[in-house]
């Protein structure tokens, strides 16, 4: 039992520097080697956790193999085109200028219930006013409406905006987050200074974020949270 | 490129776990073929065979521990029970028990070299 106890807490310790060397993706932004190595290393995993006759370098060897080939093969891809095109397909227009471009919509094996399906998800309930619609490698469908229906933003309206600024935390869970601070070019006496204008200190505060613009926002800490 | 720096870094690694692993299982394998070959000459010429199967049994002792990283554990045991069985019958003269382990042990010699070291049977 013990022996299942070590062999799974040095797995998952191999598996997570796998899964972080391999990068951030959600399961359904992957790309489909990366969703074939994604599967693979959740199956060889669990073989010598199953087996404890199989030894644990099975499984971690395997795991580190997938990983530098899919780390590989992705950066082949960056660099690359055909390797792109080879490893992951490339996006169908399947609608164009309104119209539903049969022939490639049965290249990407969809049928028109599960387009309109996906347009539906898009809140898009009419075809016709669609300019292009694109699958994209992942399945995901990309639309793009025709200028009438598209969305009024604030330069169509010829309304001028506020810069945005991006407010990072400063304060965690009563913690300082110094990458914050130094990011905001914002000093420690800086910080202390605005907690005590706004009569608090920093083991009170549960969350602090603030801009260059210096503007800030304080939530304290509840009793009994 | 940081990613594939640390892939490199990762793989070469691996290689080399597996290289030393490799080497070991070989220069096990070997040994234990040649003692065994030695056993065997020995038993049939009616010599002392008994000395080449403590020898056999010291060697998978003191190899068990590396050896159970690249290989398979029952595979292992199952070795070691062998050893034991061979040298309890290499003390009786025609013992066909004797004959039987002695090919048991070269069989799972066999299968240790197939299961870890690169060959067309291996791969397939």
């Amino acid at each position: 039992m013990i022996t299942v106890i070590f062999r799974t807490v040095i797995l998952y310790f191999f598996l997570t520097l796998g899964v972080r060397l391999m990068g951030k993706r959600q399961i359904g932004d992957m790309q489909p080697n990366e969703l074939v190595i994604t599967f693979l290393i959740s199956e060889i995993a669990t073989v010598p956790l199953q087996d404890p006759t199989q030894p644990i370098m099975f499984g971690v060897m395997a795991i580190f193999i997938l990983v530098v080939l899919e780390i590989t093969v992705s950066v082949l891809a960056m660099k690359f085109r055909k390797v792109r095109k080879l490893m992951s397909g490339k996006s169908v227009i399947v609608i164009k200028d309104g119209e539903i471009d049969r022939a490639a919509l049965k290249k990407v094996r969809m049928t028109l219930l599960d387009l309109i399906e996906l347009l539906r998800q898009q809140k898009v309930f009419d075809i016709s006013t669609v300019a292009f619609a694109v699958v994209e490698v992942n399945g995901d469908l990309s639309i793009l409406l025709k200028a009438p229906y598209e969305t009024v933003t604030l330069k169509d309206l010829k309304i001028k905006s506020e810069k945005t600024v991006l407010p990072l935390p400063v304060i965690i869970d009563g913690k300082i987050e110094e990458d914050s601070l130094e990011a905001l070019d914002m000093t420690k006496s800086e910080l202390d200074k605005i907690l005590k204008q706004n009569k608090t200190s920093l083991e009170r505060v549960f969350l602090m974020t603030a801009d260059k613009d210096k503007n800030y926002d304080i939530t304290e800490m509840r009793e009994g949270v | 490129m940081k990613r594939l720096i640390a892939a490199a870094l990762l793989l070469l690694a691996v290689f080399a776990v597996y290289v030393i692993g490799s080497l070991n299982i070989s220069k096990t394998c070997k040994a234990s073929e040649e003692l065994l070959d030695s056993c065997l000459t020995a038993y049939e010429n009616g010599e002392d065979a008994g000395v080449y199967c403590e020898k056999l049994e010291k060697l998978w002792e003191k190899r068990e521990k590396t050896l159970s990283i690249f290989t398979n554990h029952a595979v292992l045991d199952e070795m070691e029970l062998s050893v034991k069985e061979l040298a309890l019958h290499v003390g009786y003269a025609d013992n066909k028990f004797f004959y039987d382990y002695h090919t048991k042990i070269k069989m799972l010699i066999h299968q240790i070299k197939e299961d870890n070291l690169p060959g067309v049977l291996s791969i397939a």
